[in-house]
């Protein structure tokens, strides 16, 4: 026994839990109660199974590692997998003489189908529409840096208020002061616009 | 009558009553006070050996000698008792450290525990120990057994007991300064 400190070896060593008198006479019956009756775990020996039975279990175990391996070559690989894989294993000159080919071998009626299938989310009319909640109306930002710059209120507020023409918040952000003062100069633009 | 002897009349279907009385007989004492020494209640520790024979008498058929007699009991019983333990804490869900003050005035009632102030702190400490340093004290030093066979009984490497023991006998020691210097 390892020396500990005196006190506590002392202190441990003196018994201080006790038990009933005739306790363990007691128990060893309560024991043989609780066991009475309680069914015991025995692992027997499992049967031989005949020799048409193993062979049953043989050709389903082969067939079963079959399907699964036919099932995971049809849907585990799939080919995106399998072109990452060759996209990793390839330099970016051989990665972009690749995307050329592919893009060569696309004939127009191909390209043509994508599109009418594919850019419903970026037509204009979608665009418009998720830009302004109120058709008719230049968003007030715009018109801001328009009156600072160039037109009068009063000229602009009239174009607002009847104009069919919906300009878009970026598309207007974008082109440059000058070539706005030019457009709005022109004097064609309120002729088109009925004005 | 030896282990061995012991474990020859289990495995027998003929003689296994026979066999489960004499390892009931030989083994009930032991056991009872290594649960004791590790629930502390003496009721807690009446069920918890009776579950214990239980499961090693259903045990007994399957019994393959690749360890000791001795060894498999006291694996059950251990393994019992820590089970018993976290059960009951997690059924109050309260730890000895929060509950510290309740569980010594618990004490001073229990009419199975004799002991003055000392020795109810010290009874305190033990059972504040986390579970495996409590195994180790507990198996160590009331249970006088060596490391291999605690090695067996617990699976744990003799250094790694050693160190629990160590670690436990420190805690013990501070436990009981920091308590009775209150005091």
């Amino acid at each position: 026994m390892e020396p500990i400190n005196d006190k506590l070896n002392q202190q441990l060593k003196e018994q201080q839990l006790l038990v009933p008198e005739g306790y363990f006479e007691q128990l060893e019956q309560d024991i043989f109660k609780a066991t009475t009756g309680v069914k015991q775990i025995e692992i027997t020996a499992r049967k031989q199974p005949t020799l048409i039975k193993r062979l049953i279990i043989v050709t389903a175990v082969a067939a079963s590692i079959a399907l699964v391996y036919i099932g995971v070559n049809l849907f585990s690989k799939d080919k995106i997998t399998r072109l990452g894989v060759q996209f990793a294993e390839m330099t970016d000159a051989e990665i972009n003489n690749y995307m050329d080919e592919q893009i060569a071998s696309l004939s127009y009626d191909d390209l043509y189908g994508y599109l009418n299938t594919n850019v419903d989310d970026l037509s204009t009319d979608v665009l418009f529409a998720s830009t302004y909640s109120d058709a008719g109306q230049i968003d007030e930002s715009i018109t801001g840096e328009l009156h600072e710059q160039v037109l009068d209120q009063d000229v602009m507020n009239s174009v607002i208020d009847q104009s069919p023409i919906m300009l878009d918040e970026t598309i207007m952000d974008s082109i440059d002061n000058e070539l706005l003062q030019e457009y709005f100069n022109d004097a064609t633009l309120f002729e088109n616009l009925g004005l | 009558m030896s282990d061995n002897e012991i474990v020859q009349l289990c495995l027998n279907p003929s003689t296994r009553e026979q066999g489960y009385k004499i390892l009931v007989n030989v083994y009930a004492k032991k056991i009872y006070w290594h649960v004791r020494r590790m629930v502390t209640d003496h009721d807690d520790a009446n069920d918890v050996v009776q579950n214990c024979f239980v499961k090693i008498w259903k045990g007994l058929p399957d019994f393959r000698q690749d360890s000791k007699l001795f060894t498999w009991v006291y694996r059950i019983a251990t393994n019992e008792s820590i089970t018993f333990i976290n059960e009951k804490y997690r059924r109050s869900s309260i730890t000895l450290e929060t509950e510290g003050e309740s569980y010594t005035s618990h004490l001073k009632t229990d009419p199975w525990f004799d002991g003055d102030e000392t020795k109810r702190q010290l009874q305190l400490a033990i059972d504040s120990l986390p579970d495996k340093q409590k195994q180790v004290f507990v198996m160590r030093y009331y249970d006088e057994m060596k490391y291999e066979e605690m090695e067996a009984i617990l699976g744990t490497t003799t250094g790694a007991l050693k160190a629990s023991y160590h670690h436990a006998v420190k805690k013990i020691e501070i436990f009981l300064k920091e308590r009775l210097n209150q005091t």
